[in-house]
């Protein structure tokens, strides 16, 4: 009869280290996902560092700190005619899908496409534009931003969330032929 | 128990080479990878930078770590959360008809496009890494019984 108590609280008590070891595992999980993120931020900011540091001695880089436009400010911006809206993504990207009336300026072949669109451009001078990538990550945009600084365009914004926002929204989107 | 052994060490070391590759491979565009987390369409906007930012290294330290076999419980519950957090989410995006990309090892690879293909593999490196974490319990359980029995 004094067996059977002593058996389940043998077994109470292999329970209870089980549950204090997963509860040790978790907190050495937590501590690696810490570092992982620290390490993750720092790749970030090399990243960006190496982004900035390819702009360095164009006239761009001293330009002062460009606007940024919200998701509210950027569907504002688009429903209002007479506005221009840049997509700084690659070409194959665009044409699979962006923001409607916005024309493609893709970084890596900046001076061909700005040639190209050239004319279209040139009242916007003094005013807005607006100049977005894929998301927050991608550094295009920031790229297209300057760049379009360097060349004399007063009011270059930028919207930092990019394709994924606008269609994380569910807002209209338009495709190329 | 000997040839069960053994099978754990394979799987550890399987799991170990894969999740160590796929995370160096990752480093190297960490862009591709964002947008691959984005397609996914779980977390908000602002969580995906920060995410796809450290998956890469929690990957690798993982996978290098179950390879290294020195206090393995935590990499292999690391690795066991990180896959069943893939597996649903993989499962969510097949169920919603999303068309997502893997970049599960870097932006060159072509394999795992479907989400279905993601899940299955997700699933089984789930298990494996069940099978595991656990191994590593029962073995941490099994000798603190045998020391409490020899003393």
């Amino acid at each position: 009869m004094a067996r059977l108590p002593l058996r389940t609280l043998k077994s109470a008590s292999r329970m209870k280290r089980n549950r204090w070891s997963i509860l040790q595992d978790l907190g050495g999980v937590l501590a690696l996902t810490s570092l992982c993120i620290g390490l993750g931020y720092y790749a970030r900011c090399g990243t960006r560092l190496e982004s900035a540091a390819s702009s360095v001695g164009e006239p761009a880089a001293q330009t002062p700190a460009h606007p940024v436009f919200s998701l509210e400010q950027l569907r504002q911006y688009v429903d209002t005619p007479g506005g221009l809206v840049l997509d700084a993504r690659p070409a194959d990207e665009y044409a699979q899908g962006h923001i409607p009336g916005a024309l493609s300026l893709p970084q890596p072949a900046f001076e061909q496409q700005f040639d190209r669109i050239k004319d279209r451009l040139e009242p916007f001078k003094t005013t807005v534009i607006v100049v977005y990538c894929s998301d927050l990550w991608c550094g295009l945009a920031d790229e297209v931003q300057q760049r379009l600084a360097a060349l004399g365009f007063k009011h270059v914004a930028r919207y930092p969330d990019g394709w994924h926002g606008w269609t994380r929204a569910s807002l209209p989107i338009e495709k190329s032929p | 128990m000997i040839r069960f052994s053994w099978i754990v060490l394979a799987t550890r070391c399987a799991l170990g080479i894969v999740f160590l590759y796929a995370g160096v491979s990752k480093l190297h565009d960490l862009r591709a990878l964002s947008s691959s987390v984005a397609s996914f369409d779980v977390l908000p906007i602002s969580w995906v930078v920060w995410f796809a930012s450290s998956l890469p290294f929690y990957e690798a330290i993982a996978g290098f770590w179950l390879l290294l076999g020195w206090r393995l419980r935590v990499p292999a519950l690391a690795v066991l959360i990180l896959c069943v957090a893939l597996t649903g989410t993989a499962a969510q995006a097949y169920l919603r008809g999303l068309t997502v990309s893997c970049a599960c090892f870097g932006e060159q690879s072509t394999f795992f496009k479907s989400p279905l293909a993601i899940f299955a593999r997700a699933l089984v490196l789930a298990a494996m890494a069940g099978v595991v974490y656990c191994h590593v319990l029962r073995t941490l359980v099994c000798n603190s019984q045998s020391e409490r029995t020899s003393v």
